[in-house]
């Protein structure tokens, strides 16, 4: 039994000034076997990773790893050590330089040489060879920035292959992933693992352990709470594990009654900006009622991002249709006027789109909303002050003060910062696109509570979410978007994961 | 009390250290060689820092933004050439002369100052005009834009001089900008409002504070802060005004009128920046610009106004160097556009954009010119000056990363 273990981490702890991240962490990994790790954000899964990296090298922490039955002492000088050892991981940020193509990408900092120059023709063939023996289907040719992000993962992939790596560390692979792309990365888990490769699978869609995963390690501030075969759990203990309290309901229910129509899209159609030869929306109608929640559900790619940010004017190229707003037609052309209608827009990806990262919270939070407090050309700061206060209390973001900078919160929090932006300029339709995309549970069932006592006050909400789950559980109404298409409107009562799948794969049609 | 002070001068020490530098730097000089303190010098080094001062205030914002603006040199150049074509061919003289026959002596001189210095501010807005309009609605990088109003400015120049100096030393009045100062007494007056209106500030500001129930800082500590910069103020004005030398001559007594006017747009540009929606739109631009844009801010007409603020300073700077000089040379401005940067990045200002301050670029420009006309009098040998400032620039900003690091 002991020989089957390939890395045998022992009572690490791991401290920083003021906080202990790991404490007594003990996990074993067995060769060969697909390890699941989770925990919410801050609990450790981080730290952990770059231990085995050597980011944080022996030395600086306490308790010892082994690793194939030796003492594993990175120097933490640079990650090409861990790499020599075997162990490669693949970020949750994809490292690849956009402008050089796959094989160029894989072989970086270790191209083939022949002589003083790079020998291109085995670069290319060894990329090829990687790309071959794990079945992934990329063209080693192709310039990284045309692929999709599914692609782009499987190159990061065969980049961490390149060279003998017996253990594959995977941190967050799917976050950005469609659900097809998802589906693809689990059969070459499945290929890799039935070449021996052991692999750490880090995740917070927690429905991916039961596809893909062995044993899961759950983490908890710091400590390791559980490990367990994975056929010995089951989502529901999974999660309280990570929050350490029964959470019988991912989903809290809210009580509200939906009033008549509001706001209302018909036959829209729009160009991509960028490249206007192509039709990025074919068609998309839908109707949104006061006080309610709209789910928008779809594949990667199939529209959504566009569709919401083409009606908040900041991107398609409108060729046909209509958007009304109290039964009368209006026309928006930027953010600004669609704020001036009342329409605010949480974007998809909070860190890019959503906040000035290295501004405060304050800054973040007034960013929109200047006008209200300026008369003439002054900034009336304490009205600005005050009204900040107000909504990182009553939204209960967690923070020193609002003057720290953004980008020292944890997701949950900052996504909250992008919500008190929005709710600051009182809208009356709050378009949420992905609100809890790379949060951990407990804070994702934070933001579920807001948007359900937002549409109990009135507010009318569309939310794109990319877990199906999610989106039938907070939904009045899901539109599943098909193809640049709106695939039809079900009612939440007669939808089903199976249903709202039909729809957005073009199975059934509306 | 004292130790509740001591505590937040720690928190605040990120600020300071720029004006801890200059201390050191100035009690370096200072000690190596006392004329560095003399009341000349005092009174020379802020005029000379001035025109760089003034610009930088500006440079601010566009780096702030992401951008650059390479042109200021030879725009400034430019700008003082135009002004001292208008005196030297009695452009303006002349026909105002023709029209107006009683106007004559003093009276014509200021009214063809006034004339020339409004002209000319016109000739730097457009110049803002013209780069704003092409790197807000054409999307030129900045980089490039103003690259090619360096090499545009520049030919400019040797096109109005006609490849000589025009001399301006008929008008006095428009030198006064540059070269004049102004008398102890309307000095002293300036001073106590000043003064009066800081403090005045900062209790108004508590008590709007508190009217919106938001906590103070150590009112200990704001008193002490505003007296320093109060007492700051004061000492140099004394100085200038050589009230502790009481031989001195009466046509060397007073502040400069330049350095008045750089104090003025520091101070307008400072409050800009931080008051706002204009500055603010400049920070959140630099910070994100997809987030800015999403935010509904409208980021072609900040861009376009932020370089047209910044043209409007390279028309005052390009008046002020006309009368500084005296006359308009061929090479006017040549070189300024890369002091503007350094000081805006010794001070603090991040050329990735979203971070910095027109404070932090005042004094920045000041640390600049502290070190070179130290060295200048230490007699240095004058091949290894700009080498010593290439140096203090990298050590600085090296020390600013550091730091941050540090702190993350």
């Amino acid at each position: 039994m002991e020989q089957d273990v390939i890395l045998e981490i022992a009572n690490v702890t791991k401290e920083f000034p003021g906080v202990t991240a790991l404490s007594d962490v003990s996990i074993k990994i067995r060769r060969g076997e697909i390890h699941g790790l989770c925990g919410e954000n801050g609990a450790g899964k981080s730290t952990l990773m770059k231990i085995l990296c050597g980011v944080y090298p022996h030395g600086s922490y306490s308790g010892s790893i082994a690793y194939k039955g030796k003492v594993l002492e990175l120097s933490g000088s640079s990650i090409r050590q861990a790499i020599e050892e075997g162990i490669a991981i693949v970020y949750q940020e994809l490292t690849l330089i956009p402008n050089m193509t796959v094989g160029e990408n894989v072989f970086l900092g270790k191209e083939p040489r022949n002589g003083p120059s790079i020998d291109w023709n085995r670069l290319y063939s060894d990329t090829d060879e990687v790309l071959k023996r794990f079945k992934l289907p990329v063209d080693s040719h192709e310039v990284v920035k045309l692929l999709g992000v599914g692609q782009m993962q499987m190159t990061e992939i065969a980049k961490a292959l390149s060279e003998k790596a017996d253990v594959l560390i995977l941190d967050e692979p799917t976050s950005a992933l469609s659900e097809a792309e998802v589906d693809k990365l689990m059969e070459i888990l499945k290929t890799l693992k039935s070449l021996g490769v052991t692999c750490i699978y880090i995740s917070h869609k927690l429905e991916e352990f039961f596809r893909i995963t062995d044993t899961v390690s759950v983490l908890r501030d710091g400590k390791v709470v559980s490990t367990a075969p994975t056929k010995e759990l089951s989502l529901e203990k999974l999660v309280s594990l990570m929050v350490g309290r029964e959470m019988k309901e991912r989903f809290p229910k809210g009580s509200r009654k939906p009033g008549e129509v509001l706001f209302r899209v018909e036959g829209l159609r729009a160009l991509d900006p960028n490249d206007p030869s192509r039709e990025v929306i074919k068609g998309a109608s839908f109707d949104l009622r006061k006080g309610e929640i709209l789910g928008i559900a779809g594949l990667m790619g199939s529209g959504r991002t566009e569709l919401v940010t083409t009606i908040f004017g900041e991107y398609g190229i409108l060729t046909a249709g209509t958007i009304s707003l109290d039964g009368k037609e209006i026309k928006i052309g930027s953010a600004r006027e669609a704020m001036s209608h009342g329409i605010s827009l949480v974007p998809e990806d909070r860190k890019r789109q959503g906040l000035i990262l290295i501004q405060t919270i304050l800054k973040n939070i007034s960013l929109p909303n200047l006008d209200r407090f300026s008369s003439f050309m002054r900034i009336n700061a304490n009205a600005e002050l005050a009204e900040a206060l107000k909504f990182s209390k009553s939204l209960s973001i967690k923070a020193p003060s609002v003057h720290v900078a953004v980008d020292s919160l944890s997701g949950g929090n900052q996504q909250k910062v992008v919500i008190s932006k929005w709710l600051m300029s009182e809208p009356r339709i709050l378009i949420l696109d992905d609100p809890t995309r790379g949060i951990d549970v407990g804070a994702k069932y934070e933001i579920y509570k807001l948007i359900n006592q937002l549409a109990e006050n009135g507010y009318s909400i569309i939310m794109i979410s990319s877990e199906l789950e999610e989106v039938l559980g907070m939904s009045d109404r899901v539109m599943v978007m098909w193809e640049g298409r709106s695939n039809g409107t079900l009612d939440i009562a007669a939808a089903s994961q199976e249903k709202v799948m039909a729809r957005a794969t073009g199975i059934e049609i509306a | 009390m004292f130790n509740s002070m001591i505590a937040v001068f720690r928190k605040n020490i990120r600020s300071y250290i720029l004006i801890i530098a200059l201390v050191v730097i100035w009690l370096g000089f200072g000690i190596a060689q006392p004329a560095y303190w003399s009341a000349d010098h005092i009174q020379n080094i802020f005029t000379q820092m001035a025109i760089i001062g003034i610009m930088a205030t500006g440079m601010v914002f566009v780096i702030v933004t992401g951008g650059i603006d390479l042109s200021v040199g030879f725009g400034a150049g430019f700008v003082s050439v135009v002004a001292a074509a208008l005196l030297y061919y009695g452009t303006i003289e002349t026909p105002l002369h023709a029209l107006f026959p009683a106007l004559a002596g003093h009276g014509l001189e200021v009214v063809t100052a006034v004339i020339v210095v409004i002209l000319s501010i016109g000739v730097g807005l457009l110049i803002g005009l013209w780069q704003g309009s092409i790197i807000a609605y054409l999307a030129l990088p900045p980089f490039i834009a103003t690259l090619g109003g360096y090499y545009i400015f520049k030919s400019g120049i040797l096109i109005v001089t006609g490849g000589k100096s025009l001399f301006i030393s008929a008008n006095d009045t428009y030198k006064f900008i540059a070269q004049g100062l102004v008398p102890p007494v309307p000095s002293y007056v300036i001073a106590i409002i000043v003064t009066a209106t800081m403090f005045l500030m900062l209790f108004q500001s508590r008590s709007r504070k508190q009217k919106y129930g938001i906590p103070l800082k150590s009112l200990a500590w704001e008193l002490v802060r505003t007296a320093i910069f109060a007492l700051i103020l004061w000492a140099y004005v004394l100085i200038v005004s050589r009230v502790f030398e009481p031989d001195a001559e009466a046509n060397i007594k007073g502040v400069p009128f330049l350095v008045l006017l750089l104090g003025a747009i520091a101070l307008v540009m400072n409050y800009v920046s931080m008051n706002t929606r204009f500055g603010r739109y400049a920070y959140a631009i630099g910070g994100n610009r997809e987030a800015a844009r999403l935010s509904g801010i409208n980021i072609k007409k900040s861009i376009f106004g932020i370089y047209l603020t910044m043209g409007a300073l390279v028309g005052i700077s390009g008046v002020a160097l006309a009368a500084y000089v005296g006359s308009g040379t061929t090479a006017a401005g040549g070189g300024y556009e890369l002091d503007v940067i350094a000081s805006c990045i010794l001070g603090g200002t991040s050329t990735l954009g979203g971070e910095g301050t027109v404070f932090g670029a005042i004094i920045g420009a000041l640390i600049m010119q502290s070190l070179g006309n130290g060295l200048q009098m230490m007699n240095v040998n004058s091949n290894l000056q700009y080498m010593i400032k290439g140096f203090v620039l990298i050590l600085a900003v090296w020390a600013d990363i550091t730091n941050k690091k540090k702190k993350a």
